[in-house]
């Protein structure tokens, strides 16, 4: 789904504790922060085009759940929250516009710096949505969901196409927010 | 903006800026740099560069070429 064109809607899947709903329903979603994220700041959404995105959000959520600092889940029961998300720049890395983008700010980046430490992207993709003005960004990912996680499988094949939303509160209308799914994590989840 | 335009608008607006602002802004989303800011390869080529330009005609297309005829 192209989605460089502004004005167009895309419908994202949120897995999330069932307890955060309320909040996220009454004031919209909030950002996540921290360098560890796959497009940098922003909330995080499953997309279609590679898998079901709502199946997605429901293992993310389940995945997520299990805390391994204290070997217990962090949370017993999750939800899938629906939105609809119209960006007003949008940056679609899943077409070839918007991969020969992403290629041209890292050849120019790295030309002029000596990055140390492993990868870059994130911080690549940042200064890019930055300097753009960025609001919605599209990416296929292979990401590791519970069973991945057990057998420790890698890929570099994309599983999931991840929308992040970085301004939300713009992006989204907190009133398209709506619950699709409501759960207790499973005792034994695949 | 399509492919051509965001080629040339990227590199206006890179050609613009100074390295320390470079680096305080990527350093502001989350990029660490624990050695110096620029490769010093780039400044061992820029200085063989220079030399070859007095002594001789010698060209060459990229850093690596630089540091074999070095």
């Amino acid at each position: 789904m192209p989605v460089d064109s502004p004005n167009l809607t895309m419908t994202g899947f949120h897995g999330c504790d069932a307890d955060s709903v309320p909040s996220i329903k009454a004031d919209n979603f909030k950002c996540s922060t921290g360098e560890h994220h796959w497009l940098g700041e922003g909330v995080y959404f499953f997309s279609a085009g590679i898998s079901n995105p709502s199946e997605d959000a429901q293992r993310w959520a389940i995945a997520q759940s299990w805390d391994s600092r204290t070997g217990s889940r962090s949370y017993l029961k999750f939800s899938v929250l629906k939105a609809e998300i119209s960006p007003a720049n949008p940056l679609d890395m899943t077409n070839d516009t918007g991969k020969a983008k992403v290629n041209l700010a890292r050849e120019a980046l790295t030309r002029r710096m000596k990055p140390q430490k492993g990868y870059v992207d994130n911080a690549i993709i940042q200064w890019l949505a930055e300097k753009y003005g960025f609001d919605v960004l599209v990416q296929d990912f292979y990401i590791q969901m519970t069973r991945e996680r057990k057998m420790g499988l890698r890929s570099r094949f994309p599983n999931v196409r991840v929308i992040c939303v970085r301004k939300p509160h713009s992006a989204i209308d907190k009133d398209s927010i709506s619950v699709t799914y409501t759960a207790l994590i499973p005792s034994n989840p695949i | 903006m399509n492919l051509d335009e965001f080629k040339l608008d990227l590199e206006a607006k890179l050609a613009a800026m100074a390295d320390d602002q470079l680096r305080d802004e990527l350093e502001q989303v989350g990029c660490v740099f624990d050695e110096p800011w620029l490769d010093p390869s780039l400044d061992e080529v820029e200085l063989i560069s220079a030399n070859n330009s007095e002594s001789s005609t010698f060209e060459a297309a990229d850093s690596n070429e630089l540091a074999l005829a070095a």
